[in-house]
């Protein structure tokens, strides 16, 4: 799955199971491990067999639409899943089967947790620390996410953010050396978003955290992420840093303009200047609304996620020649109105 | 540095060893020099402020991958992680993280109690019982029939035998159920040794709560209404041994109602209504020989009238037995109905506990705050 849509040859000399990370501590250990991981509900299909490799001190983006499987993924790396099939290693142990002292190397940070609303901030910091071998000082860890002006504060009288920075220091304060966090930024404020990222930052480069981030906001995914999987329908769609994958979609510039009777015309090209030359030269003058776009990421996932909704593109416009061999894969990429998103 | 306390001894993994353990640490909590109490202020650590993780931050980013982290010092004595070696820590594994976890579900208990004796209407709603109790026995001024002993007497007998029920089947569940939809299940499912820490701290809260509310009752009662209280060393011994049996006979099965119902708010709608009918055929506030034979039948299944039979042995004198059905206080029975409730509570509530914990996930989580927004009735 994973070598569909990847990086190109060149940025991959390896075997493509261990592409290399960013960072010089790649090692044949991967953090998390994932080979064929598989997961049927009843007779649905959520995961049809997912590879990754996540190694040490990397940020890894796990980024995909609901229902992609994300979830399902990341729980089964948790432990609170069990998966229908593939192999998984995450820390070096199955987490089917992992025990406390593996728990205890894994930190957790969920969207929807509300609990412990009673008890203050900094006496709840200081709770979970006892449970760990070797825990971070709880007035460091409030300091680190901002919140000591809190720490006397009834969990339930803190803002949203704030309460996400709380479960980000609930999710650390054991050390951990991988650390799961789940859509972190939804429903922050920009301010509170970008003191997110800078405390992810600091946990990744400075203290050689794994991470792995699931979200569905890719410019989070592109600012966090030293390398990100699209995850759509259960397959990887996509694999690699996020120049690579831009560099990728930037690959098939799209070109617009209107046509003599008036509609609009779009197209996309590997070779945009000679697409606008031809069209200049049939055309034999300027070219009303001509329009040179070269796509984003985003603009690349809003179409995967788009071809991957169904077959209902295609439709209309000079679109959907793509024999051109872009330098992308051929595995199929259409060309279509991009407007709308799948539900 | 907490490790090298540790005695050779908790080493064995018997219940006893465990429980040794735990009762040493309780009184360790909050005992200065320990890390356990809240070190909110720290000495500041020289590499300054925003290195949290200074005394092991340099060592890991250059630390190779978890391979090489076989030490890690607490890997408790999972028979599945074979990539663990390392004989040095084997003894740890066995009582380091269990020291931890006795520790943490007693500061847990501790802190929870904190927070209910802080919390008036909570505190109100165990005290209304009472207050319930010391009126009805302030108004009843006739005499158990056939005998001289003051209906008051019978009447707080009664109602102390439904303080336990109440805490064991009514209050255990429903925190039981918040909690696991707040998501505190979840996190501590997430964190080593959070459940059994949980399940400790739950035992103290239940134990304490229960024990707190039947001295102020009786206290109250013997104060304000003339109210009973042990008769001798053997009344007092009575009263500890039912009152310890009925709540692990309503313990356990509350725990395992916790674990099933659905949500707080249902959750209470459907223990109320049971329970207060046990509380009127069990004979509990009144002589259940003014009730059809039937009903009584009935009761007699349950813990509720077996509670109330024991305390009213503990509590009212000798000559109060002519007004039992049996004519006697039938201690023995009283002693095995209510085991036998224990070990079916317990029965229930392993498997069922566990069930609940394992179904725990981020995602289900999610789902339910969803549902619960669309009622209307959000938590948040």
């Amino acid at each position: 799955m994973t070598t569909s849509l990847r990086t190109s040859p060149a940025t991959t000399p390896a075997a493509a199971t261990t592409p290399p990370a960013p960072r010089p501590a790649a090692s044949a250990h991967p953090v998390i491990r994932v080979r064929d991981l598989r997961m049927a509900y009843g007779a649905t299909d959520v995961l049809h067999g997912v590879d990754l490799d996540i190694h040490h001190g990397e940020v890894f983006a796990l980024l995909g639409p609901n229902g992609a499987g994300k979830t399902t993924t990341v729980e089964i790396l948790e432990g609170f899943r069990q998966r229908s099939g593939g192999d998984v290693t995450v820390l070096g142990t199955d987490p089917a089967r992992g025990g406390d002292a593996w728990r205890g190397r894994i930190g957790l940070v969920l969207q929807s947790w509300r609990d412990h609303r009673r008890w203050r901030v900094g006496e709840l910091l200081t709770h979970f620390a006892t449970y760990y071998p070797d825990p971070r000082d709880p007035a460091e860890l409030l300091r680190l996410v901002g919140l000591t002006e809190q720490a006397g504060q009834r969990v339930d009288q803190l803002s949203g953010g704030q309460r996400r920075r709380l479960d980000v220091a609930l999710g650390i304060v054991g050390r951990p050396e991988l650390l799961f966090l789940d859509e972190p930024t939804t429903g922050f404020d920009p301010q509170a978003r970008r003191r997110f990222h800078v405390l992810v930052e600091r946990l990744a480069r400075e203290e050689g955290v794994t991470i792995l981030l699931t979200t569905h906001d890719l410019a989070e995914a592109e600012r966090l992420a030293d390398r990100i999987a699209m995850l759509v329908n259960g397959r990887i769609r996509a694999l690699g840093t996020p120049a690579e994958l831009a560099r990728q979609a930037a690959a098939r510039a799209e070109v617009r303009w209107t046509a003599d009777d008036g509609t609009p015309r779009r197209e996309r090209t590997a070779d945009p200047s000679r697409l606008v030359w031809e069209l200049h030269r049939d055309a034999d003058g300027p070219i009303a609304g001509l329009e040179v776009r070269r796509p984003t990421l985003e603009d690349t996932y809003l179409r995967m996620l788009h071809q991957e909704g169904g077959d209902g593109s295609g439709a209309g416009e000079r679109d959907g020649e793509d024999e051109d061999g872009g330098p992308g894969d051929g595995s199929g990429e259409r060309c279509e109105n991009g407007e709308e998103r799948v539900a | 540095m907490r490790r090298t306390n540790v005695t050779g001894e908790a080493t064995a993994t018997g219940g006893e060893a465990r429980t040794a353990d735990g009762t040493g640490t309780t009184g360790e909590i909050g005992g200065p020099g320990r890390t356990s109490g809240p070190p909110i202020t720290p000495p500041p650590h020289p590499d300054g402020p925003d290195r949290p993780g200074n005394p092991d931050g340099p060592n890991r980013p250059g630390e190779p991958d978890s391979p090489d982290r076989p030490g890690e010092p607490d890997s408790p004595g999972r028979p599945g992680e074979p990539q663990h070696p390392g004989h040095l820590h084997h003894r740890n594994r066995a009582n380091g993280p269990n020291r931890r976890y006795w520790r943490a579900g007693f500061q847990r208990g501790r802190i929870e109690l904190g927070h209910l004796v802080h919390n008036p209407k909570e505190m109100s709603g165990h005290l209304i019982n009472v207050v319930v109790a010391l009126a009805l026995g302030g108004f009843v001024s006739r005499t158990v029939p056939g005998t001289q002993v003051p209906m008051t007497h019978l009447t707080i007998a009664g109602f102390a035998a439904y303080l336990l029920f109440q805490v064991g089947l009514l209050n255990l569940p429903q925190i039981l159920v918040t909690e696991r939809e707040e998501g505190a299940l979840l996190r501590l499912r997430a964190t080593p040794g959070g459940i059994p820490a949980y399940l400790v701290a739950k035992s103290v809260l239940v134990v304490v709560v229960a024990l707190g509310t039947l001295a102020v009752l009786l206290g109250s009662a013997a104060l304000l209404v003339d109210g009973p209280l042990p008769h001798g060393l053997g009344g007092w011994l009575t009263l500890l041994w039912v009152t310890a049996l009925g709540l692990l006979a309503v313990v356990p099965l509350g725990a395992a109602i916790g674990a099933v119902l659905p949500n707080p708010r249902e959750a209470l709608a459907l223990i109320m209504l049971p329970s207060m009918a046990l509380l009127i055929t069990s004979g509990a506030v009144f002589p259940i020989t003014s009730l059809p034979v039937v009903v009584q039948k009935v009761a007699t299944v349950f813990p509720l009238k077996w509670m109330a039979q024991g305390l009213r042995s503990a509590l009212l004198p000798d000559a109060a037995r002519a007004a039992e059905p049996a004519g006697s206080w039938e201690l023995p029975t009283v002693a095995l109905v209510l085991t036998a409730w224990a070990v079916i509570g317990f029965l229930l509530a392993v498997p069922l506990l566990r069930r609940a914990t394992r179904r725990e996930s981020g995602s289900r989580l999610t789902e339910r705050h969803r549902k619960a927004e669309q009622n209307g009735a959000g938590a948040a």
